[in-house]
């Protein structure tokens, strides 16, 4: 492309024609549009974990369109929870994913870098640049969007790491539990078999803890018996503040949780 | 007046604008829907990115070269390197982290799965338990002949569990039925367990299976899958 043709250009030239009508209409329609997706993503800023791209159907605009193609994900996660068949993503969703990596990769990129360019060069050539112009204000619209998309990507990144820890806690917690369950089966058991086979003929006293069930990979048990019910501390290996104060009752059901320190 | 020459035609810059904005939009929504239709949406997301990426080397080659100084060319490139790490890096954690939430699911679905069952499966064989001791040292009932007495005059291969819920799929098992011993097995018919090549009780392969044995001396847990 031979784009060297020289311009002969004179202080009094007059500026707005350097842009075809056709084309501001085109860049107010696009300041609106990005004004309009800056307020949404605003609003959205709150926590994109628990945004809408989650809920299957309901897609909103991001600067980040990953955010689709996991939600979509995740909803086929919820799928395959119920025992349902995984479903393609829907149009709308496929168009806003797409609309999202237009605008994010091909029309933000595309504004600032010419617009930067031109600013380089009338820099060296014409030392006056009006910051309020028009090519000014999108040309800032487009650095603030470009510090959005990286600041935007930081944070997703940073989110990820705290719910994966969040995650451990709860999945540590849900194992503890699972512990506890069994240990209520042995002491149900203690109590209702006979003297004979080392039970406790109907009543709690004397069961003690197994050595396999006092320590497990999750964590570290403590009973504390008298005749209907037993006491029990169970504290977490992974999270050691992650402590649950839970009793056995008559008929072996585990009740009265009590969450302390991580499992709070 | 003044008079300054420029190599830039603005009008020509305009048209140029226009085609790349064009010519990105057509080669991005092409590559998206390259993929074959699947499942998942990542394909397709990838596919996108990367013909984004080979626009926005080019954009970028087109924006810095002459007259653009060296100094504001680095300035640049370094711009866009590290606003396109961060959006690469974040699209791959958001690929890990939704398939991981994605199988967390599954983990807990498998978890509630077996907790269900393990809340399920040892009351009945409880109740027979102390029953069968609550006769003394003189047995009059065995273990099978009590359980089936409590349970309807159930036999092998009957469910035994009632659904407490429209929906409650919970099937509970009698495997073996013997006046010594009772087997109860539980399983789930979609969730996964360890093994993918574990025969099932109802046919299927590698579902969560969980089993109860009843003796005298009471209850027996195996996670079998």
């Amino acid at each position: 492309m031979n784009q060297k043709i020289d311009l002969i250009r004179e202080n009094n030239f007059p500026r707005e024609k350097e842009f075809t009508p056709g084309f501001l209409t085109s860049l107010i329609l696009l300041t609106i549009s990005v004004l309009l997706f800056v307020v949404i993503i605003e609003n959205e800023g709150k926590g994109y974990h628990e945004s809408r791209a989650f809920a299957p159907g309901t897609p909103l605009f991001t600067l980040l369109p990953a955010i689709f193609v996991s939600g979509h994900t995740i909803a086929n996660g919820l799928q395959a929870f119920s025992g349902k068949a995984l479903t393609p993503a829907n149009l709308s969703t496929q168009i806003m994913t797409l609309a999202g990596i237009l605008f994010t990769y091909i029309i933000i990129p595309t504004v600032f870098f010419f617009n930067w360019r031109r600013r380089r060069i009338e820099i060296k050539s014409v030392s006056t640049i009006n910051p309020l112009s028009f090519s000014s204000v999108i040309y800032a619209l487009s650095i603030i969007l470009t510090i959005s998309i990286a600041a935007t990507a930081m944070k997703s990144a940073i989110m990820h790491q705290s719910l994966e820890y969040a995650q451990a806690i709860q999945s540590d917690r849900d194992a503890i539990i699972d512990d506890l369950v069994f240990i209520a089966l042995d002491a149900y058991q203690y109590k209702v078999l006979p003297k004979g086979l080392d039970g406790g003929q109907g009543k709690y006293l004397g069961f003690a803890l197994a050595p396999e069930r006092a320590k497990t990979q999750n964590g570290i048990y403590i009973a504390t018996v008298n005749e209907n019910q037993v006491s029990v501390k169970a504290q977490s290996l992974q999270f050691p503040s992650g402590v649950i104060h839970a009793t056995i009752d008559e008929e072996g059901q585990v009740r009265n949780c009590r969450f302390e320190g991580a499992f709070k | 007046m003044e008079k300054t020459t420029i190599t830039i035609e603005i009008k020509q810059e305009v048209s140029i604008i226009f085609i790349y904005l064009v010519g990105g939009i057509i080669l991005v929504s092409s590559a998206f829907f390259i993929p074959a239709h699947s499942t998942e949406l990542w394909p397709q997301f990838y596919a996108a990115g990367i013909a984004a990426i080979i626009y926005l080397i080019a954009l970028l080659l087109y924006a810095v070269r002459k007259p653009v100084s060296i100094k504001a060319c680095i300035v640049a490139i370094a711009c866009f390197l590290i606003t396109l790490s961060a959006l690469i890096f974040s699209s791959i954690q958001m690929d890990k982290q939704s398939h991981w939430q994605a199988d967390k699911l599954m983990q807990i679905r498998g978890t509630i799965g077996r907790g269900v069952m393990m809340n399920k499966m040892p009351p009945p064989l409880f109740k027979t338990l102390k029953v069968f001791h609550e006769q003394g040292s003189i047995k009059k009932e065995t273990i099978s002949q009590i359980f089936q007495r409590l349970n309807n005059n159930a036999s092998v291969g009957s469910n035994i569990s009632k659904p407490i819920y429209e929906g409650d799929s919970l099937k509970l098992f009698i495997k073996e039925l013997e006046p010594d011993r009772v087997e109860l097995v539980s399983q789930e018919t979609y969730v996964k367990g360890r093994n993918p090549q574990f025969d099932n009780y109802n046919g299927q392969k590698g579902m969560i299976q969980e089993k109860c044995i009843l003796t005298a001396r009471g209850i027996k847990y195996e996670s079998e899958n």
